[in-house]
Protein backbone atom coordinates (compact mmCIF):
# COMPACT_ATOMS: atom_id res chain seq x y z
CA UNK A 1 0.00 0.00 0.00
CA UNK A 2 1.61 3.08 -0.93
CA UNK A 3 -0.17 5.40 1.19
CA UNK A 4 1.28 3.73 3.93
CA UNK A 5 -0.37 1.89 6.79
CA UNK A 6 -3.84 2.97 6.69
CA UNK A 7 -5.58 4.43 10.27
CA UNK A 8 -9.18 2.96 9.83
CA UNK A 9 -10.93 0.38 9.23
CA UNK A 10 -13.38 -0.26 6.94
CA UNK A 11 -16.11 -2.35 8.79
CA UNK A 12 -19.22 -4.35 7.43
CA UNK A 13 -21.74 -5.99 9.65
CA UNK A 14 -24.00 -8.33 7.90
CA UNK A 15 -26.45 -10.70 8.99
CA UNK A 16 -29.44 -12.52 7.05
CA UNK A 17 -31.72 -9.60 8.41
CA UNK A 18 -29.80 -7.38 6.31
CA UNK A 19 -26.49 -4.89 6.84
CA UNK A 20 -26.62 -4.29 10.90
CA UNK A 21 -23.15 -2.07 10.37
CA UNK A 22 -21.35 -0.15 8.12
CA UNK A 23 -18.62 2.31 9.79
CA UNK A 24 -15.44 3.02 9.60
CA UNK A 25 -13.34 2.65 12.79
CA UNK A 26 -9.96 2.10 14.54
CA UNK A 27 -10.44 -1.03 16.14
CA UNK A 28 -12.77 -4.22 16.52
CA UNK A 29 -12.90 -6.29 19.32
CA UNK A 30 -14.42 -10.07 18.41
CA UNK A 31 -15.38 -13.38 19.73
CA UNK A 32 -12.93 -15.64 17.32
CA UNK A 33 -13.27 -19.72 17.56
CA UNK A 34 -9.58 -19.64 19.45
CA UNK A 35 -10.11 -16.65 21.47
CA UNK A 36 -10.91 -13.51 21.76
CA UNK A 37 -8.85 -10.80 19.54
CA UNK A 38 -8.50 -7.34 18.53
CA UNK A 39 -8.12 -6.52 14.94
CA UNK A 40 -6.12 -2.98 13.89
CA UNK A 41 -6.08 -1.00 11.09
CA UNK A 42 -3.01 -2.65 8.80
CA UNK A 43 -4.10 -6.32 9.54
CA UNK A 44 -3.04 -9.00 7.01
CA UNK A 45 -5.56 -10.74 4.98
CA UNK A 46 -7.29 -13.13 7.55
CA UNK A 47 -10.56 -15.26 7.35
CA UNK A 48 -11.18 -16.63 10.70
CA UNK A 49 -14.42 -18.38 11.96
CA UNK A 50 -16.42 -16.04 15.10
CA UNK A 51 -18.39 -18.28 17.91
CA UNK A 52 -21.29 -16.56 19.94
CA UNK A 53 -20.20 -13.98 21.80
CA UNK A 54 -19.79 -9.89 22.35
CA UNK A 55 -18.20 -8.07 19.54
CA UNK A 56 -17.06 -4.83 19.97
CA UNK A 57 -16.71 -2.37 17.56
CA UNK A 58 -14.10 1.13 18.09
CA UNK A 59 -12.37 2.01 21.33
CA UNK A 60 -13.86 5.38 21.88
CA UNK A 61 -16.95 5.75 20.84
CA UNK A 62 -17.89 2.04 20.65
CA UNK A 63 -20.86 -0.17 19.58
CA UNK A 64 -21.28 -3.38 21.47
CA UNK A 65 -23.10 -6.48 19.65
CA UNK A 66 -24.16 -9.61 21.08
CA UNK A 67 -23.20 -12.02 17.99
CA UNK A 68 -23.74 -15.77 17.38
CA UNK A 69 -21.23 -17.80 15.02
CA UNK A 70 -20.06 -16.35 11.53
CA UNK A 71 -16.90 -15.54 10.32
CA UNK A 72 -14.88 -12.53 10.26
CA UNK A 73 -12.69 -11.42 6.98
CA UNK A 74 -9.99 -9.11 6.23
CA UNK A 75 -9.10 -8.56 2.63
CA UNK A 76 -6.35 -7.30 0.96
CA UNK A 77 -7.30 -3.99 0.86
CA UNK A 78 -7.94 -4.26 4.83
CA UNK A 79 -11.96 -3.87 4.40
CA UNK A 80 -13.29 -5.95 7.05
CA UNK A 81 -16.73 -8.35 6.52
CA UNK A 82 -18.30 -9.70 9.58
CA UNK A 83 -20.96 -12.34 8.74
CA UNK A 84 -23.24 -13.44 11.29
CA UNK A 85 -25.93 -15.13 11.91
CA UNK A 86 -27.72 -12.95 14.34
CA UNK A 87 -26.77 -9.67 15.70
CA UNK A 88 -28.06 -6.99 18.16
CA UNK A 89 -26.84 -3.61 19.46
CA UNK A 90 -26.06 -4.58 23.33
CA UNK A 91 -28.03 -1.62 24.49
CA UNK A 92 -31.21 -3.15 22.57
CA UNK A 93 -30.48 -6.85 23.92
CA UNK A 94 -33.66 -8.12 26.49
CA UNK A 95 -31.49 -9.39 29.31
CA UNK A 96 -34.24 -10.63 31.04
CA UNK A 97 -35.66 -12.80 27.35
CA UNK A 98 -32.21 -14.14 27.20
CA UNK A 99 -32.21 -15.39 30.48
CA UNK A 100 -35.31 -17.22 30.21
CA UNK A 101 -34.13 -18.65 27.20
CA UNK A 102 -31.12 -19.93 28.40
CA UNK A 103 -32.94 -21.19 31.41
CA UNK A 104 -35.05 -23.43 29.27
CA UNK A 105 -32.57 -23.97 26.53
CA UNK A 106 -30.22 -25.82 30.10
CA UNK A 107 -33.53 -27.34 31.03
CA UNK A 108 -33.55 -29.23 27.83
CA UNK A 109 -30.02 -30.35 28.12
CA UNK A 110 -30.09 -31.68 31.19
CA UNK A 111 -33.13 -33.50 30.29
CA UNK A 112 -31.26 -35.00 27.24
CA UNK A 113 -29.71 -37.76 28.71
CA UNK A 114 -28.47 -40.74 25.96
CA UNK A 115 -30.43 -39.42 23.48
CA UNK A 116 -28.36 -39.06 20.01
CA UNK A 117 -26.20 -35.89 19.60
CA UNK A 118 -28.09 -35.21 16.36
CA UNK A 119 -28.91 -32.36 14.63
CA UNK A 120 -31.43 -31.04 17.34
CA UNK A 121 -28.49 -31.67 20.15
CA UNK A 122 -26.69 -29.02 17.75
CA UNK A 123 -29.73 -26.31 17.81
CA UNK A 124 -30.11 -26.51 21.32
CA UNK A 125 -26.26 -25.76 21.76
CA UNK A 126 -26.41 -22.74 19.45
CA UNK A 127 -29.47 -21.54 21.39
CA UNK A 128 -27.81 -21.79 24.88
CA UNK A 129 -24.70 -19.77 22.85
CA UNK A 130 -26.70 -17.28 21.79
CA UNK A 131 -28.47 -16.22 24.83
CA UNK A 132 -25.03 -15.89 26.85
CA UNK A 133 -23.55 -13.88 23.92
CA UNK A 134 -26.89 -11.51 24.95
CA UNK A 135 -26.59 -12.39 28.67
CA UNK A 136 -22.57 -10.74 28.32
CA UNK A 137 -23.10 -8.36 26.31
CA UNK A 138 -26.05 -6.85 28.41
CA UNK A 139 -23.22 -7.29 31.25
CA UNK A 140 -20.67 -5.65 29.30
CA UNK A 141 -23.06 -2.84 28.09
CA UNK A 142 -24.30 -1.79 31.46
CA UNK A 143 -20.58 -2.23 33.54
CA UNK A 144 -19.04 0.40 30.77
CA UNK A 145 -21.62 3.17 31.05
CA UNK B 1 -87.87 -19.00 -9.53
CA UNK B 2 -86.49 -18.16 -6.27
CA UNK B 3 -88.62 -15.83 -4.17
CA UNK B 4 -87.43 -12.14 -3.61
CA UNK B 5 -86.48 -12.47 -0.39
CA UNK B 6 -84.16 -15.36 -0.94
CA UNK B 7 -81.96 -13.43 -3.62
CA UNK B 8 -81.82 -10.41 -1.54
CA UNK B 9 -80.35 -12.27 0.92
CA UNK B 10 -78.05 -14.06 -1.45
CA UNK B 11 -77.08 -10.71 -2.44
CA UNK B 12 -76.12 -9.48 0.75
CA UNK B 13 -74.49 -12.58 1.54
CA UNK B 14 -72.24 -12.39 -1.30
CA UNK B 15 -71.30 -8.78 -1.06
CA UNK B 16 -70.13 -9.79 2.43
CA UNK B 17 -67.58 -12.31 1.14
CA UNK B 18 -66.51 -9.70 -1.47
CA UNK B 19 -65.62 -7.47 1.70
CA UNK B 20 -63.58 -10.25 2.96
CA UNK B 21 -61.94 -11.36 -0.14
CA UNK B 22 -61.23 -7.21 -0.68
CA UNK B 23 -59.63 -7.55 2.67
CA UNK B 24 -57.85 -9.93 2.19
CA UNK B 25 -56.54 -9.30 -0.61
CA UNK B 26 -55.21 -5.75 1.16
CA UNK B 27 -53.57 -7.79 3.83
CA UNK B 28 -51.35 -9.89 1.81
CA UNK B 29 -50.39 -6.90 0.07
CA UNK B 30 -48.94 -5.33 2.60
CA UNK B 31 -47.73 -8.43 3.90
CA UNK B 32 -46.15 -9.26 0.48
CA UNK B 33 -44.24 -5.99 0.33
CA UNK B 34 -42.73 -6.99 3.88
CA UNK B 35 -41.26 -10.35 2.73
CA UNK B 36 -40.07 -8.65 -0.35
CA UNK B 37 -38.09 -6.84 1.74
CA UNK B 38 -36.86 -9.47 3.97
CA UNK B 39 -35.93 -11.11 0.57
CA UNK B 40 -33.78 -8.45 -0.49
CA UNK B 41 -32.09 -8.00 2.80
CA UNK B 42 -31.02 -11.70 2.72
CA UNK B 43 -28.95 -10.81 -0.10
CA UNK B 44 -25.51 -9.40 0.84
CA UNK B 45 -25.23 -12.01 3.58
CA UNK B 46 -26.08 -15.28 0.86
CA UNK B 47 -23.70 -13.66 -1.48
CA UNK B 48 -21.04 -12.99 0.51
CA UNK B 49 -21.00 -16.83 2.09
CA UNK B 50 -21.55 -18.21 -0.93
CA UNK B 51 -18.36 -16.04 -2.52
CA UNK B 52 -16.38 -17.31 1.10
CA UNK B 53 -17.24 -20.83 0.63
CA UNK B 54 -16.30 -20.95 -2.75
CA UNK B 55 -13.12 -19.89 -2.44
CA UNK B 56 -12.20 -21.62 0.80
CA UNK B 57 -13.71 -25.08 -1.18
CA UNK B 58 -10.84 -23.86 -3.66
CA UNK B 59 -7.86 -23.24 -1.65
CA UNK B 60 -9.11 -26.53 0.49
CA UNK B 61 -10.05 -28.65 -2.69
CA UNK B 62 -13.01 -29.99 -3.27
CA UNK B 63 -13.53 -33.10 -1.17
CA UNK B 64 -11.94 -30.98 1.94
CA UNK B 65 -15.50 -31.13 3.46
CA UNK B 66 -17.74 -34.15 4.34
CA UNK B 67 -20.86 -32.02 3.09
CA UNK B 68 -19.26 -31.34 -0.32
CA UNK B 69 -18.69 -35.40 -0.89
CA UNK B 70 -21.11 -36.98 -3.46
CA UNK B 71 -22.33 -40.77 -2.54
CA UNK B 72 -24.33 -43.01 -4.82
CA UNK B 73 -28.10 -42.63 -3.54
CA UNK B 74 -29.63 -44.61 -1.75
CA UNK B 75 -31.96 -42.76 0.60
CA UNK B 76 -33.07 -39.18 -0.52
CA UNK B 77 -34.89 -36.71 1.90
CA UNK B 78 -36.84 -34.06 0.40
CA UNK B 79 -37.80 -30.86 2.56
CA UNK B 80 -40.91 -29.54 1.65
CA UNK B 81 -41.85 -26.11 2.31
CA UNK B 82 -45.57 -25.00 2.35
CA UNK B 83 -48.04 -22.61 3.93
CA UNK B 84 -50.20 -23.14 6.99
CA UNK B 85 -52.89 -21.60 5.33
CA UNK B 86 -54.79 -21.93 1.80
CA UNK B 87 -56.71 -19.72 0.29
CA UNK B 88 -53.78 -18.96 -2.38
CA UNK B 89 -54.94 -20.92 -5.35
CA UNK B 90 -52.88 -23.50 -6.18
CA UNK B 91 -50.02 -22.37 -3.95
CA UNK B 92 -49.53 -25.72 -1.81
CA UNK B 93 -50.59 -28.11 -4.67
CA UNK B 94 -47.98 -27.37 -6.54
CA UNK B 95 -45.79 -27.92 -3.91
CA UNK B 96 -46.70 -31.03 -3.35
CA UNK B 97 -47.43 -32.30 -6.77
CA UNK B 98 -43.88 -31.17 -7.63
CA UNK B 99 -42.88 -33.79 -4.91
CA UNK B 100 -44.48 -36.67 -5.76
CA UNK B 101 -43.48 -35.98 -9.62
CA UNK B 102 -39.59 -35.90 -8.75
CA UNK B 103 -40.12 -38.24 -6.36
CA UNK B 104 -41.46 -40.70 -8.93
CA UNK B 105 -39.03 -39.87 -11.41
CA UNK B 106 -35.72 -38.50 -10.56
CA UNK B 107 -35.75 -40.22 -7.69
CA UNK B 108 -36.89 -43.31 -8.65
CA UNK B 109 -33.61 -45.02 -8.25
CA UNK B 110 -33.55 -44.42 -4.59
CA UNK B 111 -34.57 -47.11 -1.97
CA UNK B 112 -36.06 -44.71 0.65
CA UNK B 113 -37.29 -41.02 0.03
CA UNK B 114 -38.53 -39.32 3.26
CA UNK B 115 -40.46 -36.27 3.55
CA UNK B 116 -39.10 -33.39 6.04
CA UNK B 117 -42.44 -30.62 6.43
CA UNK B 118 -42.55 -27.21 6.65
CA UNK B 119 -46.18 -25.76 6.61
CA UNK B 120 -49.22 -27.47 8.08
CA UNK B 121 -50.86 -27.78 4.10
CA UNK B 122 -48.00 -30.11 3.47
CA UNK B 123 -48.47 -32.15 6.06
CA UNK B 124 -51.92 -33.07 5.94
CA UNK B 125 -51.57 -33.88 2.70
CA UNK B 126 -48.93 -35.84 3.02
CA UNK B 127 -49.74 -37.61 6.06
CA UNK B 128 -52.83 -39.43 4.15
CA UNK B 129 -50.39 -41.10 2.16
CA UNK B 130 -47.80 -43.60 1.90
CA UNK B 131 -44.42 -41.54 2.60
CA UNK B 132 -42.31 -41.52 5.40
CA UNK B 133 -42.36 -38.32 7.45
CA UNK B 134 -39.51 -37.30 9.03
CA UNK B 135 -40.43 -33.97 10.68
CA UNK B 136 -42.86 -31.90 10.52
CA UNK B 137 -42.82 -27.42 11.42
CA UNK B 138 -45.17 -25.28 11.33
CA UNK B 139 -44.65 -22.75 8.48
CA UNK B 140 -42.36 -20.00 9.16
CA UNK B 141 -43.42 -16.30 9.26
CA UNK B 142 -41.05 -13.67 8.73
CA UNK B 143 -39.62 -13.44 12.25
CA UNK B 144 -39.70 -17.36 12.64
CA UNK B 145 -37.49 -18.08 9.28
CA UNK B 146 -34.52 -17.91 10.65
CA UNK B 147 -34.72 -20.29 13.64
CA UNK B 148 -36.55 -22.49 11.66
CA UNK B 149 -33.95 -22.52 8.92
CA UNK B 150 -31.65 -23.07 11.57
CA UNK B 151 -33.04 -26.44 12.99
CA UNK B 152 -33.61 -28.07 9.40
CA UNK B 153 -29.94 -27.40 8.38
CA UNK B 154 -28.82 -28.68 12.00
CA UNK B 155 -30.92 -31.77 11.06
CA UNK B 156 -30.00 -32.51 7.75
CA UNK B 157 -26.37 -31.42 8.26
CA UNK B 158 -26.63 -34.57 10.98
CA UNK B 159 -28.90 -37.10 9.05
CA UNK B 160 -25.88 -36.54 5.92
CA UNK B 161 -23.25 -36.91 8.22
CA UNK B 162 -24.78 -39.60 9.83
CA UNK B 163 -25.45 -41.67 6.36
CA UNK B 164 -29.17 -41.78 7.45
CA UNK B 165 -29.65 -39.55 3.47
CA UNK B 166 -27.51 -39.61 0.61
CA UNK B 167 -29.13 -36.30 -0.95
CA UNK B 168 -31.41 -33.44 0.57
CA UNK B 169 -33.12 -31.11 -1.64
CA UNK B 170 -35.99 -28.85 -1.35
CA UNK B 171 -38.70 -27.70 -2.97
CA UNK B 172 -40.72 -24.70 -2.06
CA UNK B 173 -42.50 -22.01 -5.05
CA UNK B 174 -40.13 -19.17 -6.04
CA UNK B 175 -41.25 -15.82 -6.17
CA UNK B 176 -40.80 -14.23 -9.63
CA UNK B 177 -43.25 -11.33 -9.81
CA UNK B 178 -46.69 -10.94 -7.55
CA UNK B 179 -48.22 -12.53 -10.65
CA UNK B 180 -46.11 -15.33 -11.01
CA UNK B 181 -44.55 -18.14 -8.91
CA UNK B 182 -42.99 -20.77 -10.25
CA UNK B 183 -41.96 -24.56 -8.35
CA UNK B 184 -38.82 -25.04 -7.94
CA UNK B 185 -36.35 -28.26 -6.77
CA UNK B 186 -32.91 -27.52 -5.51
CA UNK B 187 -30.18 -29.83 -3.97
CA UNK B 188 -29.24 -28.98 -0.66
CA UNK B 189 -26.73 -31.50 -0.19
CA UNK B 190 -23.99 -32.74 -1.00
CA UNK B 191 -23.75 -29.11 -1.35
CA UNK B 192 -23.95 -28.27 -5.26
CA UNK B 193 -20.83 -28.04 -7.49
CA UNK B 194 -21.86 -24.16 -8.84
CA UNK B 195 -20.51 -23.47 -5.37
CA UNK B 196 -17.09 -25.55 -5.33
CA UNK B 197 -14.22 -24.96 -6.60
CA UNK B 198 -14.88 -21.71 -8.86
CA UNK B 199 -15.33 -18.18 -6.56
CA UNK B 200 -18.33 -16.94 -7.39
CA UNK B 201 -18.44 -13.84 -10.29
CA UNK B 202 -17.14 -10.25 -7.84
CA UNK B 203 -20.15 -8.28 -7.53
CA UNK B 204 -20.25 -4.98 -9.36
CA UNK B 205 -21.20 -3.00 -5.92
CA UNK B 206 -17.59 -4.27 -4.61
CA UNK B 207 -14.34 -3.25 -6.49
CA UNK B 208 -11.98 -4.30 -3.43
CA UNK B 209 -13.72 -7.86 -2.85
CA UNK B 210 -13.03 -8.23 -6.52
CA UNK B 211 -10.06 -7.78 -6.46
CA UNK B 212 -9.35 -9.79 -3.31
CA UNK B 213 -11.05 -12.69 -5.54
CA UNK B 214 -7.77 -12.22 -8.09
CA UNK B 215 -5.31 -12.15 -5.84
CA UNK B 216 -6.62 -15.21 -3.87
CA UNK B 217 -5.17 -17.75 -2.36
CA UNK B 218 -1.70 -16.65 -1.80
CA UNK B 219 -2.03 -13.94 1.21
CA UNK B 220 -4.28 -15.18 3.51
CA UNK B 221 -4.20 -16.62 6.84
CA UNK B 222 -6.81 -18.67 8.36
CA UNK B 223 -7.60 -19.52 11.70
CA UNK B 224 -8.05 -22.24 12.46
CA UNK B 225 -7.17 -24.31 9.24
CA UNK B 226 -9.27 -24.30 6.35
CA UNK B 227 -10.67 -27.56 6.96
CA UNK B 228 -11.96 -25.96 10.13
CA UNK B 229 -13.35 -22.83 9.13
CA UNK B 230 -15.00 -25.09 6.13
CA UNK B 231 -16.70 -27.26 8.81
CA UNK B 232 -17.98 -24.08 10.52
CA UNK B 233 -18.98 -22.50 7.29
CA UNK B 234 -20.37 -25.01 5.40
CA UNK B 235 -23.09 -25.46 7.62
CA UNK B 236 -24.38 -21.25 7.69
CA UNK B 237 -24.42 -22.11 3.95
CA UNK B 238 -26.61 -24.64 4.16
CA UNK B 239 -28.56 -22.81 6.28
CA UNK B 240 -28.83 -19.75 4.18
CA UNK B 241 -29.95 -21.64 1.43
CA UNK B 242 -32.56 -23.16 3.62
CA UNK B 243 -33.81 -19.23 4.94
CA UNK B 244 -33.70 -18.16 1.52
CA UNK B 245 -36.07 -20.84 0.25
CA UNK B 246 -38.44 -19.73 2.81
CA UNK B 247 -38.43 -16.48 2.15
CA UNK B 248 -38.75 -17.46 -1.60
CA UNK B 249 -41.65 -19.16 -0.19
CA UNK B 250 -43.22 -17.06 2.21
CA UNK B 251 -43.26 -13.95 -0.45
CA UNK B 252 -44.42 -16.26 -3.02
CA UNK B 253 -47.55 -17.22 -0.49
CA UNK B 254 -48.46 -13.76 -0.14
CA UNK B 255 -48.54 -13.48 -3.76
CA UNK B 256 -50.45 -16.17 -4.79
CA UNK B 257 -53.11 -14.82 -1.89
CA UNK B 258 -53.09 -11.55 -3.18
CA UNK B 259 -53.83 -13.24 -7.14
CA UNK B 260 -56.31 -15.45 -5.41
CA UNK B 261 -58.00 -12.86 -3.65
CA UNK B 262 -57.86 -11.00 -6.16
CA UNK B 263 -59.71 -13.29 -8.51
CA UNK B 264 -61.95 -14.13 -5.99
CA UNK B 265 -63.11 -10.15 -5.37
CA UNK B 266 -63.69 -10.23 -9.07
CA UNK B 267 -66.61 -13.64 -9.29
CA UNK B 268 -67.89 -11.69 -6.06
CA UNK B 269 -68.71 -8.49 -7.98
CA UNK B 270 -69.83 -10.92 -10.99
CA UNK B 271 -72.35 -12.87 -8.54
CA UNK B 272 -73.59 -9.97 -7.20
CA UNK B 273 -74.74 -8.01 -10.64
CA UNK B 274 -75.93 -11.26 -12.15
CA UNK B 275 -78.09 -11.91 -8.95
CA UNK B 276 -78.93 -8.18 -9.07
CA UNK B 277 -80.28 -8.59 -12.77
CA UNK B 278 -82.50 -12.09 -11.33
CA UNK B 279 -83.72 -9.89 -8.35
CA UNK B 280 -84.80 -7.13 -10.82
CA UNK B 281 -86.29 -9.61 -13.01
CA UNK B 282 -88.19 -11.63 -10.50
CA UNK B 283 -89.44 -7.81 -9.22
CA UNK B 284 -90.98 -6.59 -12.64
CA UNK B 285 -92.35 -10.33 -13.31
CA UNK B 286 -93.83 -10.00 -9.47
CA UNK B 287 -95.29 -6.19 -10.32
CA UNK B 288 -96.50 -7.54 -13.61
CA UNK B 289 -98.72 -10.23 -11.73
CA UNK B 290 -99.89 -8.60 -9.78
CA UNK B 291 -101.14 -5.59 -12.43
CA UNK B 292 -102.52 -8.29 -14.66
CA UNK B 293 -104.38 -9.26 -11.21
CA UNK B 294 -105.64 -5.70 -10.68
CA UNK B 295 -106.98 -5.33 -14.27
CA UNK B 296 -108.14 -8.58 -14.33
CA UNK B 297 -110.37 -8.62 -11.25
CA UNK B 298 -111.61 -4.84 -12.79
CA UNK B 299 -112.82 -6.17 -16.02
CA UNK B 300 -114.81 -9.07 -13.85
CA UNK B 301 -116.40 -6.19 -11.46
CA UNK B 302 -117.38 -4.37 -14.61
CA UNK B 303 -118.82 -7.30 -16.49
Amino acid sequence: MAAGLPTFLGVNLVTPKGVVAHTETDSVQAPGELGEFELLPGHVPLLTSLRAGVLTIGTKARARYAVSNGYLRVDPAGAVEILVEQAVLAKDVDAEKARTELKTAEADLAKWGDKPLDGDYESLQQRIGWARARIDAAAASAAHN
Amino acid sequence: MPSLKAIRTRITSVKNTRKITRAMKLVSTAKLRRAQEALISARPYSQAISRVVSELSAVAGSEAHELFVERPMAKAAVVVMTSDRGQAGAFNANVTKAVERYAANELSSASEVSLRIIGRKGNQYFSRRQTTITSYDGAPTGVTALEVARETANRIIADFTSGKVDRVFVVYNEFKSAISQTTRVKQILPVVPEVIGKPAAPTTKDPHAAAATAEQPADYTYEPSKEALLSRLVPLYVQIQLYSASLESITAFFAAQMTAMDAATKNAGDMISRLTLQYNRARQASITKELSEIVGGAEALKG
